[in-house]
């Protein structure tokens, strides 16, 4: 039964708040170090949460999902390094902006976005749980393909001035997820006859070398500089500002968020795909979109309100169904199990309490991201101090061991550093590196999509049917068809306005 | 396109689908290929037509050369001589290329560097980072 004075009790615990506190810490921390994430901390915490209550231990693993999210965007904009593969896209305008010299700012963008973003999805988790759970179940295979169509239509502005070459690069991330086994038939390919090519090349790594080595490299050609930024400038009343500029752009935050709570309520699609379809979608709104790419706070705040509305939308299903939305609601529905708690209907009803404590909890939980945030922004912030000599050895120490230490596998390092060095070249031939890493992290969702449609088309008879009438298959080919038409008349009247 | 005719031949000495009504494990990459290869064709044909652009930046200069070579070197003995001495001696080799010849704060600030990045993920994270022969 539902008893508010329960809710409230347990969230007034100051032993709840302070773990609360520390996991937080804990995620930012995690998800700013690139190679690791919040899939990893819950995974380390979990053992810790054996001897808590289990709102407590809710409460915590929910705490790192939150602050891990976050603390993605803090070396994607100073670093240009994603520290998770969702804040890939928060690369593209906030690293453009620290380099500008407006480093706070963009970190506070981020701050704030996330925090909005964490709100939605909590707002999403406690009213649309119903509902929402019985719009994904009808998503199948199909759907899991042409969402990956969908985000792919993202090329076209990533590669602002040669889809050609945004198209080749897509390619190769796409090439390149093929490496290791067929995810039906399990049959492998390009593995040139060694066993750790049999599991693939492993995303993370790989987003590590294809962003941060090529940084490495520019830097060592502007050796001698001091930093690799332009020293951010001390503006009055930074953190008010951002919030004003943040409020003038709230319909940004409104698609990331809406965006971020349907993806992340569809099985296995996640914030990964959800940041890039949020960020095409706010460039395709926005009045200025050959603006996005150069350093603007609506490219900083889409992707960063929506990764974090992901987590409130990708434990819809994991409460309601069973089902997770993302890896790390995997790995929290494994908690979840682990204290005794079987999602579904009855945890609805039976264990309502701590299903209400956790959900409102995270409210609480995110509002402290904020505080939390504020102070590690001042701290992160005098990363821009360091020489850029120093900066150098630090990204590629922390790019081999980052990625050593996902999988304690040599070739996740050899795959980092040949990543790397396909991502200079690509840097240098104009090519771009955002083409290929979203082709690296669709591929085989993608695939398999591709490859389990045709199946169960064949298993009923009648393949065309199976991936175009399916409702929910027709609202994305729709929208697909939308945004690639909408790219294509843009670059025609691009082009006449140019001649004239 | 030399790139998809050499991943072109990778793909015909698959064996093909196990049981009859399998899709041939080669067909999707295969697909991929020769969209790369068409692609590829393309944007060559338009660089034939378009006006050559000049750059006075070379793709790899001897910097860049050389911290790639310490890098590939620094990732092949990085298990099996350990974490310590070619971490320290990869951000010593990186500091060398770069033209910083202040030895004594260069080797004090790689060790502490390396240090504090070991006592953070063994003790902190507590994932294990290889120790190898020579630590």
């Amino acid at each position: 039964m539902l008893d508010f004075g329960v809710i409230l009790s347990n969230l007034s615990d100051p032993l709840t708040l302070l773990l609360m506190m520390g996991s937080a810490s804990f995620g930012i921390i995690m998800g700013a170090i690139p190679g690791l994430s919040g899939t990893l901390g819950i995974a380390l915490l979990l053992p810790f949460t054996f001897s808590v209550e289990p709102h407590q231990a809710l409460l915590m693993l929910g705490s790192v999902y939150c602050g891990s999210e976050y603390g993605g965007s803090i070396p994607a904009i100073l670093i240009n390094t994603p520290g998770t593969a969702a804040a890939l896209c928060t690369t593209f305008d906030g690293h453009p902006m620290a380099l500008r010299g407006e480093a706070q700012k963009a970190l506070l963008t981020a701050l704030i976005a996330s925090i909005f973003g964490g709100l939605f999805g909590v707002a999403a988790l406690l009213f649309l749980s119903g509902p929402l759970a019985d719009v994904s179940m009808s998503f199948g295979a199909a759907e899991q393909f042409w969402l990956c169509v969908f985000a792919l239509t993202i090329i076209a502005s990533l590669s602002s001035g040669n889809i050609l070459k945004g198209l080749l690069g897509a390619l190769l991330g796409l090439l390149l997820s093929c490496v290791g086994m067929d995810p039906v038939t399990g049959m492998p390919r390009f593995t040139f006859n060694t066993m750790e090519l049999m599991g693939g090349i492993n995303v993370v790594p790989a987003l590590i070398g294809l962003f941060a080595i090529p940084l490495a490299l520019m830097l060592l050609r502007a050796a001698g500089a001091t930093s690799a930024m332009a020293p951010y400038v001390k503006m009055p009343n930074v953190v008010w500002n951002t919030l004003r500029d943040f409020c003038k752009r709230i319909w940004v935050a409104g698609v990331g968020g809406v965006v971020g709570v349907i993806v992340g309520i569809m099985p296995g699609a996640g914030g990964n795909i959800a940041t890039f379809v949020a960020y095409n979608e706010a460039k395709r709104f926005s009045k200025h979109p050959e603006k996005f790419g150069t350093g603007i706070m609506e490219g900083i705040m889409a992707p960063e309100v929506c990764n974090n509305a992901v987590v409130g939308g990708a434990q819809i299903p994991m409460l309601t169904l069973g089902i997770p939305g993302s890896a790390p609601a995997a790995v929290m529905l494994g908690a979840l199990m682990t204290h005794g708690l079987k999602p579904g209907f009855n945890l609805f009803t039976e264990q309502a309490n701590i299903v209400y404590t956790y959900s409102i909890g995270l409210i609480l939980s995110n509002i402290m991201i904020l505080f939390l945030g504020l102070f590690f922004v001042r701290v992160f912030v005098q990363a821009l101090k360091i020489p850029a000599h120093y900066l150098l050895v630090s990204i590629m120490t922390m790019g081999v061991v980052g990625a050593y230490s996902i999988n304690s596998s040599a070739m996740d390092v050899l795959s980092m550093l040949g990543c790397g060095i396909i991502g200079y070249i690509l840097i240098k031939g104009k090519f771009g590196v955002a083409p290929m890493a979203l082709g690296l992290i669709l591929g085989s969702t993608l695939e398999e999509g591709f490859k389990l449609s045709l199946h169960l088309g064949q298993a009923e008879g009648d393949v065309v049917g199976y991936f175009f009438s399916r409702p929910a298959s027709l609202v994305l080919i729709g929208l697909t068809l939308l945004s690639t038409g909408y790219s294509v008349w843009k670059e025609i009247s691009a082009r006449k306005s140019a001649k004239e | 396109m030399g790139l998809s005719a050499v991943l072109y031949a990778q793909t015909t000495g698959s064996a093909g689908p196990v049981f009859v009504d399998d899709i041939d494990p080669m067909q999707y990459p295969r697909a991929l290929i020769l969209l790369l290869g068409a692609m590829g064709a393309l944007l060559a044909g338009k660089g034939f037509l378009a006006r050559a652009e000049r750059t006075d930046m070379p793709l790899f200069t001897r910097h860049t050369l050389g911290v790639m070579a310490v890098l590939i070197l620094y990732a092949a003995f990085f298990i099996t001589l350990g974490f310590f001495i070619t971490s320290v001696l990869a951000c010593l080799g990186i500091a060398l290329i770069m033209g910083y010849r202040r030895l004594p704060l260069l080797a004090g600030a790689s060790v502490l560097s390396v240090v504090l990045i070991w006592l953070m993920y063994v003790y902190i994270l507590r994932i294990p980072l290889p120790s190898g022969s020579l630590f």
